[in-house]
């Protein structure tokens, strides 16, 4: 079957497996090549359950994961968010900060290790990200956080001076950035065969990831060393608490991770041009990064209080997950656009999504996920046999 | 002897790798201080201790509608109008600040109602994440007229900088039609057994500097 899209003739089934548009439903129908259809906004290239827009943090942050796997992790991060929350609600807030700091990377490493997609060479992907990531944000911290105590305005009705704000609003979320990308980018240029889109996006995250934890349990220093029991009513501390656990290590990976895709991008070996939508481009990244970091910090100098603090910087880190998404999915599919020499040989391998056997392309035939978010172990030779078969123990 | 070339080249690139980690945190780490702590308690006073010295003697005095008062060095004027004035200090531990008001009362409003007043219109969870209450200050007084006091612990919590442990006091007085309020809000901990961190001396000049009109 021919594709619209790319021209190329695609093996049957629902999905072009060399650029992963949407194929005709019936042989002879004409479906011209549009925005939308390009897009592909109705079906996640990580994974086709999903659309384009959904606000789903597994599925944006830890690509590899195939759909039950996902699942878990999905299950496992509510668990572990209502076990901080209601261990805030218990007012043993030094425990709930420090769980609250290291949820996420937790959960970050257990992913790491199931999908074991740097199986070769996992501590240096993990000290070039994560743990780089955690002691320059320690280091950051550390470094001002006499400053930014003494230089803080406390007073009931003072607001923040003009040097404060551009000092802790503009200065510090600037060069937390760039040092979220110092361990990524050692990566990029110490270790080429890392070409992937997807390797961008995980290093970014886990740089991210690192960086928010530690930086975390800095700030929140003399809270985890203090009394056990704080006081207060037992909502006062939820927000703190979910700020720590899911929106600034959200804020700080999607920031990351969305500026190593594009920087990544590029570097694919399979693509012949330079990206060609914006978000995928790495100006576009970086300015938006910048300001989803710089932005929200400066809202909550200018308007202070805690609950509209915690509104700018969940949606900060909301916008800032949705580009890293698209930005993503506009990269999986346009290496597979480029893709030329992917599945030469047309083996067949089971899809770790649906579980159908497919054609070994850029993308699965019968779902269009793309077959390279999937983890290696996970995407398994198949025998000879015709497209869209069930494998034997699928779901 | 080519895999053998490559395992060491490999182990080589890992300790660059790791060298870069170390050479870029250990400056950065050696420009932060610690998390600052305040310094030892000083050698106390054995017998015949001078007064408590000021780094200036110049007063500064600030009239507000039914009172006025007197501070010093190390407290500089933040803002004010005629019922109320801001000042601030700085210390090791951070800023301190201490808002001073000035306010009509009802005939029968006690110094305990404006208090709670005070103490509901400016102890907001917004601003204060898990107040509690530390019990009255008792002898609470302003401008040596007897009044009502409650101190407060809570923590500053915020996205983009260190939580903090800060300390709040309110006092109130009633003379005649006019209320006064003080409220101190300060990183330093007034129950501190270490006499150096301890600004309630510091609070005793300011609202004994009271002078009612």
């Amino acid at each position: 079957m021919r594709c619209l899209q790319c021209g190329r003739d695609a093996p049957p089934g629902a999905y072009c497996g060399y650029c992963g548009a949407r194929l005709p439903h019936a042989e002879g129908e004409a479906l011209p090549p549009t925005h939308a259809s390009r897009m592909r906004a109705h079906a996640y290239a990580a994974d086709p359950r999903e659309s384009l827009y959904t606000p789903a943090i597994i599925s944006t942050l830890f690509p590899h994961l195939p759909p039950r796997r996902a699942n878990i992790a999905r299950w496992l991060l509510i668990a572990g968010i209502a076990l901080v929350v209601l261990i805030a609600f218990g007012r043993v807030i030094p425990v709930a900060v420090v769980l609250s700091a290291v949820l996420l990377p937790v959960l970050y490493l257990a992913y790491f290790y199931d999908t074991r997609v740097y199986e070769d060479e996992p501590l240096t992907v993990l000290a070039g990200t994560f743990l780089i990531g955690a002691l320059l944000s320690a280091a950051l911290s550390l470094a001002t956080y006499r400053l930014l105590v003494t230089q803080r305005p406390l007073g009931l009705h003072t607001g923040p001076s003009v040097s404060y704000t551009l000092l802790n609003a503009v200065a510090l979320p600037l060069v937390g950035l760039a040092l979220m990308l110092v361990g990524p980018v050692a990566l990029y240029f110490l270790r080429p065969r890392f070409n992937d889109i997807l390797d961008g996006l995980v290093f970014g995250v886990a740089s991210g990831l690192g960086f928010a934890a530690a930086q975390s349990v800095v700030y929140s220093w003399l809270i985890i060393v203090g009394p056990l029991l704080r006081g207060g009513s037992i909502l006062d501390w939820v927000l703190p608490t979910l700020r720590i656990a899911l929106v600034t290590p959200l804020l700080d990976a999607a920031s990351a991770g969305l500026i190593c895709a594009a920087l990544w991008l590029p570097r694919d070996p399979h693509i012949r041009q330079r990206p060609r939508t914006l978000v995928t481009s790495l100006p576009f990244a970086i300015v938006v990064a910048a300001l989803g970091q710089v932005l929200p910090s400066l809202l909550t100098d200018l308007l202070p209080g805690q609950a509209l603090s915690f509104l700018w910087y969940l949606l900060a880190a909301a916008i800032l997950l949705m580009l890293a998404r698209i930005s993503l999915h506009l990269g999986l599919l346009e290496k597979g656009a480029e893709a030329s020499d992917v599945g030469a040989g047309m083996d067949m391998i089971v899809c770790p999504t649906c579980q159908r056997l497919t054609p070994d392309l850029a993308f699965c035939s019968q779902c269009g996920v793309a077959l390279r978010a999937s983890p290696k172990r996970a995407v398994v030779p198949a025998p000879r046999t015709r497209p869209g078969g069930i494998a034997e123990g699928g779901q | 002897m080519n895999r053998m070339n490559d395992g060491t080249h490999r182990r080589w690139s890992r300790l660059n790798l790791l060298l870069a980690i170390a050479a870029l945190a250990l400056p950065l780490l050696a420009c932060g201080g610690p998390i600052p702590i305040a310094e030892n308690t000083p050698t106390p006073c054995p017998a015949n201790c001078p007064p408590p010295a000021r780094l200036s003697s110049v007063g500064h005095t600030v009239t507000l509608t039914g009172s006025q008062f007197t501070y010093f060095s190390p407290w500089s004027l933040d803002s004010s109008d005629s019922h109320s004035a801001t000042l601030l200090a700085q210390t090791q531990l951070g800023q301190v600040s201490v808002l001073f008001q000035s306010v009509a009362v009802n005939g029968g409003e006690t110094s305990q109602q404006l208090l709670n007043q005070a103490i509901q219109n400016n102890l907001n969870s917004n601003q204060f994440t898990g107040a509690q209450d530390q019990g009255p200050i008792n002898g609470a007084e302003i401008g040596y007229i007897a009044g009502s006091g409650e101190s407060y612990g809570a923590t500053v919590s915020q996205s983009n900088a260190p939580d903090q442990p800060v300390y709040l006091e309110f006092l109130a007085s009633v003379r005649g039609s006019t209320g006064a309020v003080f409220i101190a809000l300060s990183p330093l901990d007034p129950n501190s057994p270490d006499p150096s961190i301890v600004p309630n001396q510091e609070y005793d000049h300011l609202v004994n500097s009271v002078v009612w009109s």
